[in-house]
């Protein structure tokens, strides 16, 4: 009786502590970590993805959190350097233990987690326009592959609204993202009916600054009309290749440059007086004319001044930081209805996710991990902001390998059963056949 | 036909005249139905528009086109797409001054003071893809009497693409105006394009003819198409004697073309030199006569970039009417910037580092780091814009298809400028002499009484400053951010290296030789690998001087002498 009475007690006890631990726990703040550069070269472009990650986490906590516990953000800074990335993605997710990591800008930071969030099992989502070939089970891509914005810009250059353009000089920065983006323009072209010899393709080094030359060939393949530029320029090279083009004389209207990597936020820090007029593919502008964007992008101005932020409230919003905002939005979305924060439990639940974001309904795609976002080409105006000259209808499914590159045509990119698979070209299991 | 053309110019200018009452209510009328929402009154209001050839319609088309129209209760108006004229709340909310559509007044309050505006409480007018095609030669018809003579020479270039036969009258009438020899040029051009596709095979022969001697580059691919043979094996052109005519333009206008190129080539070797010149110098003083590993010397390039774009915001706000000489001031402010920069960094820890140069790399590797991240943190992390003055925008024409940019032409002057200012300084001057004496014998310097700890500190603040001065001339040219220094810091190195440490002489060479290298690889390399020019070129310039320095390592003018190993 009395070892009874004792077994009871203890039971007692130990079912006190526990109710108390979880008591405890459900107050616990849920960690989530932001893994974007703060200094070194990349800060330029991660610093304003930090801050509206950080902006989306204070609307959730206004609101009461997720699962009622806070989301507390770690932060760490990776100082655009690619294996310093590495380093500190298996910091955040074993010592900090973090419940998902919003993150990376370039490719090669990318690439340099990918292994870290593969072994520890966690969640990235990587708010940035890529050049696809790549789909990772642990991965969540909220920025666009090739064919959720070059494709789509091409395919508009080429048509009545975009002046049926014949000749396209492809101009790009020497690195991953433009060569394969190249690559599969190029085949798109063709299928097309543009011939080679009206395609023209030029790279450049990192922190190119001279572009006499290249204006002075531009000028010369552009001389009767019908010609555009395919711009992958990234970064600092932007300034001084638009203003040699506009110094040389050339005009978007003589010849436009469409590019992918000029947004509201790189146009901050440019004279645009020399680019107005011409085009940039996203999925989505600043000016969206729609309510929750207007919400949107006050929030985030009020958010800069609040925090003293440089800039203040004449920041801007683009698309990898809508991205970034979708990326927040939709986990918090798929952990309440995981009613966990388990990976593997929120993994599946982010699958088909809608979310009504600033630029308008998106979807994550059931199978492959893409948000399915609609293109918008826009023409650059003289206050830094985009007016919408054209979209697709409808949303785009994202292609991560591009049906135009050889070895990838086959790919399949599905993480559900039996496929189970970002790379392979069959499914991994077999369905059970009825014994 | 000039009689013509003048006769028709002048009906043009009559529509054109101050109109008549029931004419201007007309033309507002028009221009209110651009707002309409039923897109075929929209149409015919831009038919109308066209029609009517209303210089006034130019503001408001061209708006509607770039969205930037309005509607406030009913009152069309424009919202002006210059950020420096809007004021943003703290709230996130954004507030404009608005000119009205119709007369072109800006909007004014009872006060008489312009009202602004909450831009989210307007409603924007929006034309579709199919109106903005309609839009577009319309715009560029009335871009012919634009007084912007680019905006007149790509409308000139536009009508001569779409080979629109009814364009001839308006352009020859333009022509007859026009002053400019640039675009009355451009006009010729177009006149001709249109009638390389006369039914007459005299006017098509005439007009390959006058292309070949005014040069009409842009007509190229479509005299090429005409003499080239089809899929069918025909030559698109019947008659023999326009086929030796157009061919006869095609070889006039490349052999043109050949001679600009090697003009044009001339001058990116001049520019891109003159701009390795500016960026080496500052580092010629401080690395070549001091002897400091300079690795901060980027960050006193970007210290002067951003000491502009200072001045430039405080022009903007305080007097916006004198912008454009924000400019002039920038020049000695940057240097003041950098040279104090450099004196403090100098007197609080380079002083203590003198004849350790492995230290002093160190050190100053560090002080640039920590430059950048204070840049970053004052002025955020993103790059900031830079507006050239309207006399640095641009470029002047100085023969058919090459155009040399102002801003090149300004920074070029200006490397020999400083150079001069250098040369002076330091050979022709008291306190040169002094820096001269204190660089070849330190100790024997000082006992002759000359402060050499100042002199230290001139010297360095000196190199700082004109980087300081390169910096804010680099701003025409480039990007401004946080990572401006790393751009250009190692082409630094490589020009002063080259050239010879300790020798201004070697630094001039030295730029001139990398650029002449760099920009002739370039071409040669771009005409044989498409795709690998400006990549290959920088890795030629790198191999090629690496070998350059096994052969000579102390540079192309070694400083003979016992204090060379000092």
């Amino acid at each position: 009786m009395k070892v009874i009475k004792g077994i009871g007690a203890l039971a007692l006890v130990a079912l006190l502590a526990r109710t108390g631990l979880a008591g405890e726990q459900d107050k616990e703040p849920i960690k989530v970590g932001i893994l974007h550069s703060l200094s070194g070269t990349m800060a330029i472009s991660e610093v304003s993805l930090r801050d509206v990650t950080l902006m989306a986490i204070d609307e959730i906590n206004a609101q009461g959190g997720v699962l009622g516990r806070k989301v507390e953000a770690v932060i760490v800074d990776p100082a655009s350097n690619w294996p310093l990335f590495a380093e500190k993605a298996k910091q955040l997710l074993v010592q900090d233990k973090v419940s998902v990591v919003f993150g990376c800008w370039t490719s090669v930071s990318r690439k340099s987690v990918l292994p870290v969030f593969e072994k520890e099992n966690g969640i990235l989502f990587y708010p940035v326009q890529y050049e696809g070939e790549e789909c990772s089970r642990s991965v969540f891509y909220t920025g666009a592959a090739v064919n959720q914005q070059a494709g789509p810009a091409v395919d508009y250059l080429l048509s009545k609204d975009g002046g049926s353009k014949k000749k396209f000089y492809l101009l790009g920065t020497d690195y991953v993202y433009p060569r394969t983006t190249n690559k599969i323009l190029r085949q798109q072209l063709i299928a097309n009916g543009i011939p080679e010899s009206s395609i023209e393709e030029e790279y450049t080094p990192f922190g190119h600054q001279d572009y006499q030359t290249i204006v002075r060939k531009i000028k010369a393949f552009a001389a009767g009309g019908g010609a555009a530029v395919v711009s992958t320029i990234n970064g600092d090279s932007n300034v001084p290749f638009y203003k040699e083009f506009a110094n040389q004389g050339l005009t978007s209207e003589k010849c436009p440059v469409v590019a992918f990597s000029v947004a509201e936020d790189e146009l901050r820090g440019m004279d645009t007086s020399s680019l107005v007029g011409h085009l940039a593919a996203w999925n989505y502008f600043q000016s969206i004319d729609a309510p929750q964007n207007k919400t949107f992008v006050k929030a985030f101005k009020s958010y800069c001044e609040k925090n003293n932020l440089p800039g203040g409230a004449k920041r801007v919003t683009d698309d990898p930081m809508e991205a970034a905002y979708i990326g927040v939005n939709i986990w918090r979305q798929a952990v309440e209805q995981a009613g966990t924060t388990n990976v593997d439990a929120v993994r599946q639940a982010i699958a088909g996710q809608y979310f009504h974001a600033p630029g308008g309904w998106v979807q994550m795609d059931e199978k492959n991990h893409h948000l399915k976002k609609p293109v918008i080409i826009g023409e650059i105006l003289a206050d830094g902001q985009f007016q919408e000259v054209w979209r697709t209808k409808g949303l785009v499914r994202a292609e991560p390998w591009s049906k135009f590159v050889k070895d990838s045509k086959e790919k399949i990119s599905d993480w559900t059963w039996p496929n189970i698979t970002g790379n392979e070209t069959k499914p991994k299991f077999d369905v059970p056949a009825h014994p | 036909m000039r009689h013509l053309a003048q006769c028709l110019f002048a009906v043009w200018l009559s529509a054109q005249t101050p109109p008549a009452a029931p004419a201007a209510d007309d033309f507002s009328k028009t221009i209110t139905d651009l707002a309409s929402r039923d897109r075929k009154v929209q149409e015919a209001a831009i038919e109308t528009l066209g029609r009517l050839r209303d210089p006034r319609a130019l503001i408001p088309l061209t708006a509607l086109r770039q969205g930037t129209l309005f509607l406030m209760d009913g009152l069309l108006v424009i919202v002006p797409t210059e950020k420096e004229k809007k004021v943003f709340l703290k709230d996130g909310s954004e507030l404009t001054p608005l000119t009205e559509a119709i007369s072109g007044r800006i909007v004014v309050g009872p006060d008489g003071k312009p009202t602004l505006t909450d831009v989210s409480t307007l409603k924007r007018v929006v034309a579709t893809n199919a109106l903005k095609q309609k839009i577009a030669p319309v715009l560029s018809s009335l871009s012919l009497a634009s007084p912007d003579p680019d905006a007149r020479k790509s409308a000139a270039g536009r009508m001569g693409e779409d080979r629109a036969p009814e364009s001839i009258p308006l352009l020859e009438a333009a022509m007859a105006q026009e002053k400019d020899r640039w675009v009355r040029l451009a006009m010729d051009e177009a006149i001709q394009m249109i009638r390389l596709v006369d039914p007459d095979s005299s006017v098509r022969r005439e007009a390959a003819i006058h292309l070949g001697d005014i040069k009409g580059a842009n007509a190229v691919p479509q005299l090429k198409s005409m003499v080239t043979p089809g899929p069918d094996g025909k030559v698109p052109e019947s008659n023999k004697t326009v086929i030796d005519a157009a061919k006869a333009a095609i070889q006039n206008i490349e052999s043109h073309e050949a001679l600009t190129q090697t003009v044009s080539t001339t001058f990116e070797v001049l520019s891109l030199s003159s701009v390795l010149m500016m960026i080496a110098l500052g580092l010629a003083i401080t690395f070549g006569v001091m002897g400091v590993i300079n690795m901060a010397h980027g960050e006193m390039l970007m210290i002067g970039a951003y000491a502009a774009y200072s001045v430039q915001n405080l022009f903007q706000a305080v007097l916006p009417g004198h912008y454009d000489w924000y400019f002039v001031v920038a020049i000695p402010v940057s240097f003041l910037a950098s040279a104090s920069m450099g004196m403090l960094i100098e007197r609080t820890l380079l002083q203590r580092l003198y004849g350790r140069p492995l230290e002093s790399m160190l050190a100053t590797w560090g002080i640039s780091l920590m430059l950048q991240q204070l840049v970053r943190t004052f002025y955020g992390a993103a790059n900031v814009d830079i507006k050239s003055p309207s006399y640095l925008s641009g470029g002047l024409q100085i023969m058919t298809g090459l155009t040399l940019s102002y801003n090149r032409i300004f920074i070029f002057v200006f490397s020999f400028l400083c150079l001069l200012g250098i040369y002076l300084l330091l050979y022709r001057s008291s306190i040169g002499l002094r820096i001269r004496a204190v660089v070849q014998n330190r100790s024997m310097s000082a006992c002759l009484g000359v402060a050499t700890g100042r002199v230290d500190a001139l010297t360095f603040a000196l190199g700082a400053g004109v980087a300081g001065m390169a910096g804010c001339a680099l701003s025409q040219l480039g990007t401004v951010g946080p990572g401006l220094g790393q751009t250009y810091i190692v082409d630094a190195f490589m020009v002063v290296v080259l050239g010879g440490v300790g020798k201004l002489l070697g630094t001039v060479v030295a730029a001139f030789g990398i650029g002449g290298v760099n920009k002739i690889l370039e071409s040669l390399i771009g005409s044989a690998l498409p795709k690998w020019g400006p990549i290959l070129s920088k890795v030629a310039v790198l191999v090629l001087l690496i070998l350059f320095l096994q052969k000579k390592p102390s540079g192309l003018f070694a400083i003979k002498g016992r204090h060379a190993d000092a």
